[in-house]
């Protein structure tokens, strides 16, 4: 089975996961040397059980028997490869916004981009989930819980 | 006891009471269904307009709003895969699957009547037997507490899936999320790498949120359409009620185990609503109808997820004790109308705590009513496009992650754990367990080192004390009896493949 971002089987996939999970866990297991000698246990008696478990499902990976699941391609339907990237930048986009943007500007912003994006072209649509939603997060963050939405660094710098 | 129920039932039989339960229900409800919110930014909201208020409407509202918001966290686990709580995850195993199947409002119906049941039985258990099951709860030390999280922990093997090892390693890497910051113990910074950021350790809201929520919305907009797959809603929601108590076995036996596990403060609720599911999938004649649907897989978690609550107030009333933040902040307000919780409270006002338990049996019955009403609006969710869905979706969750600590980096973390859900959807490791573990792992090292402290370095403290060691031979159980099911499962599956290839050749 394909995963969705890239054109590997599922298998040469749990084959790169596990390989990771290994190299990590003994990372981990080193990295707790660093600690005292209370602290460092709990950590290490995880970090050999996840090198265990990552050793195993990497044996298991190598082992497995081919079945016809493992390198099929979607059958359900092709994704769309703009869907899966639109999927996967949205909210990394977005986050990046609201870092220098601050809340307001930013989810302004992906709101009518992941609307339009996402193939809705209905102006009043558009304005009406944009300003809604907005609407109903003030409400309640702002006034209802006082909690302040970041304004981003570009306002701050601005202000400064 | 009779007689001191029926002054409760006069207390707070005032129309002021049942105003304040009913407007706190509807705004717990609304609240609880936003993802990062839940019961603890519910009484959060409402604490300060209690401190003018008489002290039994402004508690029973606290308990209103809190019990309202917990059980919404049940709805967002149903309509959209995204537990509000912690104690609310395995109701998503087979709440979203009846979402996908277009009975979305059955699935509400199934969790509000288990919660009904829950909150009335475990009401009921704490005003007949509130002194023994103090002292229950006061048996309970580090011991104990690290014998229990041992059982959380067996259920990592059970919530594996087909893969045992997949399974083991998320719960692993959960329960190293949860090292991350200053040691409890020893107050070393452990795994922060320099940032200042991760002194304060792994939140949860923003891991669940990235799991769960993002993870959802990237699958939304990739798989497009809508959540129900067959575009309607079928049934009614009292259609779900009375399913639920068609299932009476399933019923009492997860009240039990909430109401059993909930006296123990910290994470009673979680592992009574895994272990509730647990043994309903263990005891079925058809196992294999969970996970996709079965009614057994709603009721069993929100039946114990509510029972835990109730039989929660019991040490949080009688020794101050609180389960969780939830009822912290619950003894918080009652210390500010000036009643001090206590072994003395049942008897220097047994009024208010009469009139208190008995309120909260009527506050289950207006949820049950409430959450009737705003079930099938909430559930037309499910035929929301994912085109309109996702992008409000995610604006409310990474509004909802900064909201906990208003830190930029909860949102880091969101995205983070979000692409990590993805990878693990699609190379099909379990997701569950890595929550769990992040749950569970800072009350098993810290009990563990408390208990090694407490015996002076001896390991026997965990079998020489009879309940701690019961526990530990119960969890020991558990896996042996989860591992011999796979072992017995795989070897039916390689006998049904190795027939099928006979048949074909």
């Amino acid at each position: 089975m394909e995963t969705s971002l890239f054109r590997i089987t599922r298998n040469v996939g749990v084959k790169i996961a596990s390989a990771a999970a290994l190299v990590s866990f003994i990372f981990i297991y080193i990295d707790a040397g660093s600690f005292g000698s209370d602290a460092r246990r709990f950590p290490r008696v995880l970090a050999v059980i996840g090198c265990v478990c990552a050793a195993a499902i990497l044996f298991q990976s190598f082992v497995h028997k081919k079945n016809s699941n493992d390198d099929q391609t979607n059958q359900e339907g092709s994704l769309n490869r703009v869907d899966i990237l639109t999927s996967y930048i949205g909210p990394v986009l977005y986050a990046i916004g609201l870092y220098f943007l601050g809340f307001w500007v930013a989810s302004f912003l992906c709101l009518i981009g992941l609307l339009v994006v996402l193939g809705e072209r209905r102006v009043s649509l558009i304005a009406a989930v944009t300003i809604g939603t907005l609407l109903s997060i003030y409400l309640v963050f702002e006034v209802g819980f006082s909690i302040r939405m970041p304004e981003g660094l570009l306002f701050e710098m601005l202000r400064a | 006891m009779l007689h001191h129920v029926m002054i409760g039932l006069a207390e707070v039989c005032q129309w002021q009471n049942f105003v304040m339960m009913t407007v706190a229900t509807i705004v717990g409800l609304l609240l609880g269904v936003m993802p990062g919110l839940g019961p603890l930014a519910a009484i959060a909201l409402l604490i300060p307009f209690t401190f003018t208020m008489h002290p039994l409407p402004a508690i029973l509202a606290l308990a209103s709003i809190s019990a309202a918001a917990n059980c919404s966290g049940a709805f967002t686990s149903i309509l959209l895969n995204v537990p509000g709580e912690p104690t609310c995850a395995a109701t998503c195993f087979d709440g979203y699957p009846m979402s996908q199947n277009g009975r979305a409002t059955v699935a509400i119906g199934l969790s509000i009547g288990a919660a009904f049941f829950g909150d009335v039985v475990g009401i009921i258990a704490v005003i007949a037997i509130v002194q023994p099951v103090s002292n229950f709860a006061l048996a309970f030390g580090p011991p104990e507490n690290f014998a229990l999280a041992v059982i959380g922990v067996s259920f990592i093997a059970s919530l594996s899936g087909t893969s045992f090892f997949k399974g083991m390693i998320m719960g692993v890497f959960g329960l190293w999320l949860s090292c991350i910051g200053i040691d409890a113990v020893n107050g070393e910074p452990r795994f922060t790498f320099g940032l200042i950021q991760l002194q304060d350790g792994i939140h949860l809201v923003p891991v669940m949120t990235g799991i769960f929520a993002v993870t959802e919305i990237i699958a939304w907009i990739q798989q497009r359409g809508t959540i129900s797959k067959v575009g309607r809603l079928d049934g009614s929601v009292w259609k779900g009620v009375f399913t639920t108590f068609r299932h009476p076995v399933a019923l009492v036996r997860s009240t039990l185990v909430g109401g059993v596990l909930g006296v123990i403060p910290g994470i009673g609720g979680v592992i009574a609503s895994f272990l509730a599911y647990e043994v309903e999938k263990k005891s079925s004649s058809t196992p294999e109808r969970f996970g996709k649907g079965a009614p057994e897989g709603v009721i069993a978690p929100e039946a114990a997820n509510h029972s835990a609550f109730s039989a929660s107030l019991a040490p949080a009333l009688t020794l101050g004790i609180p389960g969780g933040a939830t009822s912290a902040l619950l003894i918080v307000a009652l210390t500010v109308q000036g009643i001090r919780p206590g072994p003395m409270l049942f008897t220097t006002h047994t009024n208010l705590v009469f009139g208190f338990l008995v309120g909260l049996i009527f506050g289950a019955a207006i949820f049950m009513l409430i959450g009737t009403i705003f079930a099938r609006p909430l559930a037309k969710i499910t035929l929301v496009r994912a085109e309109l869905l996702a992008p409000i979706f995610l604006i409310i969750s990474f509004a909802g992650v900064y909201a906990q600590d208003q830190q930029f980096s909860d949102i880091v973390i969101a995205i983070v754990f979000g692409l990590i859900g993805c990878v693990a959807k699609d190379l099909d490791f379990p997701v569950v367990p890595l929550v769990l573990g992040l749950v569970l792992g800072r009350l098993l090292e810290t009990s563990f080192t408390q208990s090694l402290e407490i015996s002076g370095g001896d390991w026997t403290i965990f079998f020489t004390r009879p309940l701690s060691g019961f526990l530990l031979l119960t969890a020991a159980g558990l896996m042996g009896l989860t591992l011999y099911q796979s072992l017995r499962a795989k070897k039916k599956r390689l006998i049904v493949e190795a027939n099928s290839a006979v048949g074909s050749a």
